[in-house]
């Protein structure tokens, strides 16, 4: 059994505004996002970069975060459940982004937050598994006799 | 580890999660390394019980998606192989054309929710796939295949397994050139090379790879400080006095999240790190690098500051040894010899 990406709907699928925010709601579907929540945004008066907002009266803080180069932010469901469970399963892509807008609760968004520390691991995992070039190899290993 | 949906590591992002997650960590539960740096968990990919509802928001490599080219029904895919440190299966995603293979880490928060233009989507996870060498994943069967036997065997005699039959897309993620910076090889003809797992080999690509990381590790001036929790705002200015030392230690675990236990350890010899001492004491722990003692101190004292019970020690502390009046003093100086105490007039006739 394999998941397939449908690589077609990734060219079909449409950019909007993405807001990733800090509660947890039990709703899938339709919402007036546009008309209650990104009314409220207003850029923070003291860093241009941060912004600030109101979801239930609840005080946010935000900033736009860009994905890293290379990367494609995509929205996949799946279309057809399947009837069995060694049936190959297949994702559609439904959105597209390449930034969105990360909210904390009432609280400044910092390095240390969750996201950010996933987007530091594409620097090091690209590093970790960079392909080892045949060249460079030698040279170390010369270097770990002298070491040793 | 990690499948899509699940519920996953170790690593909670974590982590690595991760976890991430689990992961979490990922976060839940990759097994977060031995210093609880591994941020994130790795998310699994759900297998069941989702509803037609359910999304999955995923950060794909561009290389993956764009794929202009339509050959034929090939599509990217996401896989179940065998992880080289868990031993068991974790969903990984594979190119098109089967070149590259992409791991599937789960950040997950509890309370976190995407809304998508006027969409509400209530799955607030976020898989981040990001490339694999896939070497580590070929690694493990090069190893298990030499311990059976020292002979030179093919490819796909090698990288075989009845559990994960998917293992055999592996075959064509490695080129010859990688393949023989973990073993040794023999041509049989131009299309057909016989491969023997090197440990000597093998311990100089991870010494690379280490060094690789450590590197970008000192860069970024990513924290590696693992013997307290540490925040971004106040831990950067004394980021500047981490030894290298530390940066390999910690590119060393974050390799050995690939490696089996064993591996690892040869590695850590390899590269002349000091073996895991059991945890320090706290005095020990304070290295030069720990900011000034508020730290110790919460760690010795941990009591309540509001103790209401430690107020009646001291006030009978007071009625016992505590500062007597003038009077009291002078009373306490006056001979007693021969005088009975006055309690004992008031106690039961024996």
């Amino acid at each position: 059994m394999a998941i397939f990406i449908d690589t077609k709907s990734v060219q079909k699928a449409v950019t909007d505004s993405c807001h990733f925010v800090p509660c947890e709601i039990d709703f899938n579907g339709e919402a007036k996002v546009e008309d209650f929540f990104c009314k409220t945004i207003t850029p923070s008066a003291t860093d241009g970069d941060d912004m600030t907002a109101f979801f239930r009266g609840r005080p946010l803080n935000g900033s736009e975060i860009t994905l890293p180069d290379g990367y494609t932010g995509l929205v996949l469901r799946e279309p057809h459940k399947r009837s069995t469970e060694d049936e190959d399963r297949t994702l559609t892509a439904t959105h597209k982004f390449n930034n969105f807008t990360y909210w904390n609760l009432d609280k400044q968004t910092t390095p240390d937050d969750l996201i950010q520390k996933a987007l530091q691991w594409v620097d090091i995992s690209s590093a970790l598994h960079k392909p080892v070039s045949l060249e460079s190899s030698p040279e170390s290993s010369q270097g770990s006799v002298k070491g040793q | 580890m990690p499948r899509l949906s699940q519920g996953k590591r170790n690593s909670s992002h974590d982590d690595k999660t991760k976890s991430q997650d689990d992961k979490t960590k990922s976060q839940d539960v990759k097994k977060e390394s031995q210093n609880g740096k591994r941020r994130s968990q790795t998310g699994k990919v759900p297998v069941q019980n989702q509803g037609p509802k359910d999304n999955w928001i995923f950060i794909i490599n561009n290389e993956v998606v764009n794929t202009d080219c339509v050959e034929g029904d090939l599509q990217p895919s996401l896989c179940k192989l065998r992880h080289p440190r868990l031993d068991t299966g974790v969903m990984y995603l594979l190119s098109a054309n089967c070149l590259r293979v992409f791991e599937v880490n789960c950040y997950k928060e509890k309370y976190r929710s995407w809304f998508i233009g006027n969409t509400v989507h209530s799955e607030g996870g976020l898989y981040m796939t990001s490339s694999v060498d896939p070497l580590f994943l070929v690694l493990q069967y090069m190893v298990s295949t030499y311990k059976k036997s020292s002979q030179f065997r093919t490819l796909d005699q090698i990288v075989c397994d009845e559990d994960f039959p998917d293992c055999h897309k592996l075959i064509s993620c490695c080129s010859q050139d990688q393949l023989s910076l973990i073993a040794d090889w023999k041509d049989i003809d131009d299309n057909l090379q016989v491969y023997r797992y090197s440990q000597e080999k093998t311990l100089c690509w991870l010494k690379s790879k280490t060094m690789a990381v450590a590197n970008v590790l000192e860069q970024k001036k990513i924290s590696v400080d693992v013997k307290g929790s540490h925040s971004a705002i106040f831990v950067r200015s004394k980021s500047a006095s981490v030894s290298r030392d530390a940066y390999m230690e910690y590119a060393h675990g974050l390799i050995s999240d690939y490696l089996s236990a064993a591996l690892e350890k040869e590695l850590r010899k390899y590269l002349d790190l000091p073996e895991v001492s059991v945890p320090a004491s706290p005095a020990a722990s304070q290295t030069e690098n720990e900011p000034p003692n508020k730290k110790a101190k919460l760690s010795t004292e941990v009591t309540p500051t509001d103790d209401y019970s430690r107020n009646i020690d001291l006030k009978k502390d007071k009625s016992k040894g505590g500062k007597l009046s003038i009077a009291q003093k002078k009373l306490s100086k006056v001979d007693k010899t021969g005088m009975k105490s006055i309690s004992s007039f008031f106690s039961p006739k024996s």
